[in-house]
């Protein structure tokens, strides 16, 4: 499998999921009016409804977190840019990159030791159906590592794009 | 024990310091607590609460409405409903003078009680109506300013998405603070169209009159029927359904979802490719917005533990500072932030302080609720990085910073007169909850 199809996998993969949330999110108003309507009628809302709604939030959130990482939607001030010049702020967003995916990687790591403690303990959650608590923490460690993985991603393009630019300045006459 | 003002400055600076160094604001709430659960809540079960509180705090039925609100504004924007809505308040005002800049003001506060997004409304308004104000000769602070001033007032008039956030983060009710931003923003409109009016009349070339195609009261009518009718249903699902205690606000917003499509769908407007589009940019904005919710949810509970919160409440009582004093110093503190960050992550800093500062001098969380919206929707539009400005500089094209932030000064200094109204009148504020038991 060569490296491009790799990528575009990947970024189908990444894609396919932001698409999941979005889709989630158009079922929390289907959900939700569903809701209202059985309470209001003789019809009775199924029993998983309400615990699907809830979880739409954290779902959806964690489903779309590594495409916006992708399209740099993850807000940032920017009040340092007009401070620096044009290279030393690519080493810095660099270097914010790998910060990012190091923070996203150690709350990924504690994550997955709540995961498996909560699958050792057998812990659920009391809602409209019992939900085992794992789950939550299953969330977890897929969007925070997807994520940790497009900021790698970035601050990896970033190196190689600095690269390029140092290759042409010293290739080019002066 | 770390001394509060420590605890205080070491959390406070740590995360506006990683801000500064441009890590993501929902990453820098996170090293921040990171950090913070090391020293205040002894390492590893503590990093462990962290992230089952992270994964729970989503799990809140009262920040629903946020990502509704959001895809309400985003179906009006994508299936062309928002255009009509101008377009009819266009006709309406005929050849008066300053006549676009009332458009936008009419206009711009329809759209904001039909949308939750502040910058979503000045990003369509600046995009459709700037280009034609430019056009027809219309100075700075007729053009400019009218667009990025109304557009603030999403965050005011309800449904607002940051009312939402602020209801559930300080734990008051969502439906009375939404209510209660309502005359408040009426208020800062009609302001608004006031300044406009004295513009115009001091000085009349700012804004050159439009000849346009006069229309007949009977046709005025029947464009106010067939557009503007179907919005008055769309504002009563959502508000109205609120205030006569029939939904809860999750649920209005779900309903002002579907009554959006179906206003859409009564217009032949409505297709699979403007819902894809409406829900893919909701979700885009609420997932940074969560983020964000989900990083900084143990930030407040750090700063309770670490004694920071009670101890800045104590000092400020102890040092004998006048209400006013303290409320302008708050107000202070959210224009500076907000001239640098954006609404959630302002919102996430301030209110585990400000709340039970506020409430140790007596203070209606509801009328403090509305204080914070307002100081929030000036600082949007603060120089030199509030987020308005420059969602509106990349429709203007051949405008400075400088230029922008010039052409909205004369109507932010409205919304600080309105904030010193409502201080002085609480009553402005609270009435309208107070008619329903709030």
């Amino acid at each position: 499998m060569s490296k491009n199809s790799i990528g575009s996998a990947w970024s189908l993969f990444i894609k396919f999921c932001f698409s999941v949330a979005a889709v989630y999110l158009g079922l929390i108003v289907v959900g939700t009016i569903w809701d209202v309507i059985a309470r209001n009628s003789a019809f009775d809302a199924p029993d998983w409804l309400g615990t699907f709604v809830e979880f739409g939030l954290p779902i959806a959130t964690m489903l779309a977190a590594p495409q916006l990482v992708r399209e740099r939607r993850h807000v940032s001030m920017e009040i340092i840019d007009m401070a620096l010049k044009p290279r030393p702020l690519r080493i810095l967003i660099i270097l914010t990159d790998i910060a990012a995916a190091a923070i996203a990687l150690f709350i990924a790591y504690y994550a997955t030791s709540g995961l498996i403690e909560a699958v050792e303990r057998n812990e659920v959650l009391r809602l409209a159906i019992d939900v085992p608590k794992w789950i939550f923490f299953a969330l977890l460690v897929i969007g925070f590592t997807l994520s940790a993985i497009e900021f790698m991603r970035h601050a990896w393009m970033g190196v190689f794009n600095l690269n390029i630019e140092t290759t042409n300045n010293e290739g080019s006459p002066s | 024990m770390m001394p509060w003002y420590l605890a205080f400055i070491l959390m406070i600076g740590m995360v506006l310091s990683l801000m500064v160094a441009r890590i993501p604001v929902a990453f820098a709430f996170l090293l921040a607590n990171i950090i913070g659960v090391y020293i205040f809540m002894g390492g590893h079960f503590g990093m462990l609460q962290l992230t089952a509180n992270a994964s729970e705090s989503l799990m809140n039925y009262s920040l629903l409405p946020i990502p509704l609100f959001l895809l309400m504004g985003e179906l009006f924007f994508h299936t062309g409903v928002a255009e009509r809505v101008f377009m009819v308040v266009d006709k309406l005002l005929g050849g008066s003078r300053g006549r676009l800049s009332y458009v936008a003001i009419g206009g711009g506060t329809i759209f904001s009680a039909l949308s939750g997004s502040s910058l979503g409304n000045v990003a369509m308004m600046g995009s459709t109506m700037y280009p034609e104000m430019k056009k027809n000769g219309y100075s700075d602070v007729l053009s400019i300013g009218p667009i990025i001033a109304t557009g603030g007032l999403a965050a005011i008039i309800p449904p607002s998405g940051l009312a939402v956030v602020l209801g559930s983060l300080a734990g008051l009710d969502v439906g009375y603070l939404l209510l209660a931003g309502l005359t408040p923003g009426l208020m800062l409109a009609a302001t608004y169209a006031l300044l406009v009016f004295g513009i115009t009349r001091v000085k009349p070339d700012t804004a050159p009159i439009v000849e346009v195609t006069k229309i007949a009261f009977g046709e005025k009518m029947k464009l106010v029927a067939i557009n503007l009718l179907p919005m008055v249903f769309i504002i009563f699902m959502v508000v109205g359904l609120i205030i006569l205690g029939i939904a809860t606000p999750t649920e209005a917003a779900a309903f002002g979802v579907v009554s959006v499509m179906i206003v859409a769908a009564g217009f032949r407007q409505l297709t699979m490719s403007s819902i894809w589009k409406a829900l893919t940019n909701a979700m885009r904005i609420s997932g940074m917005i969560f983020l964000i919710i989900l990083a900084s949810t143990t930030f407040s509970q750090i700063l309770s533990i670490s004694g920071a919160t009670r101890g800045l409440v104590d000092w400020v009582v102890n040092i004998d500072a006048s209400i006013a004093l303290v409320l302008l110093a708050m107000g202070l503190v959210l224009l500076v932030l907000g001239a640098f960050l954006e609404p959630v992550g302002i919102m996430m800093l301030t209110i585990p302080v400000f709340f039970p500062l506020a409430t140790s001098f007596g203070v209606d969380p509801l009328w403090m609720g509305v204080f914070i919206l307002m100081w929030i929707e000036l600082g949007l539009a603060t120089p030199p990085f509030g987020l308005a400005l420059y969602v509106m500089l990349a429709a203007t094209k051949d405008k400075s910073i400088i230029d922008v932030s010039i052409a909205v000064a004369p109507y932010l200094l409205c919304t600080v007169l309105l904030i010193v109204l409502i201080s002085i009148f609480p009553e402005i504020v609270l009435f309208l909850p107070s008619l329903i038991g709030g």
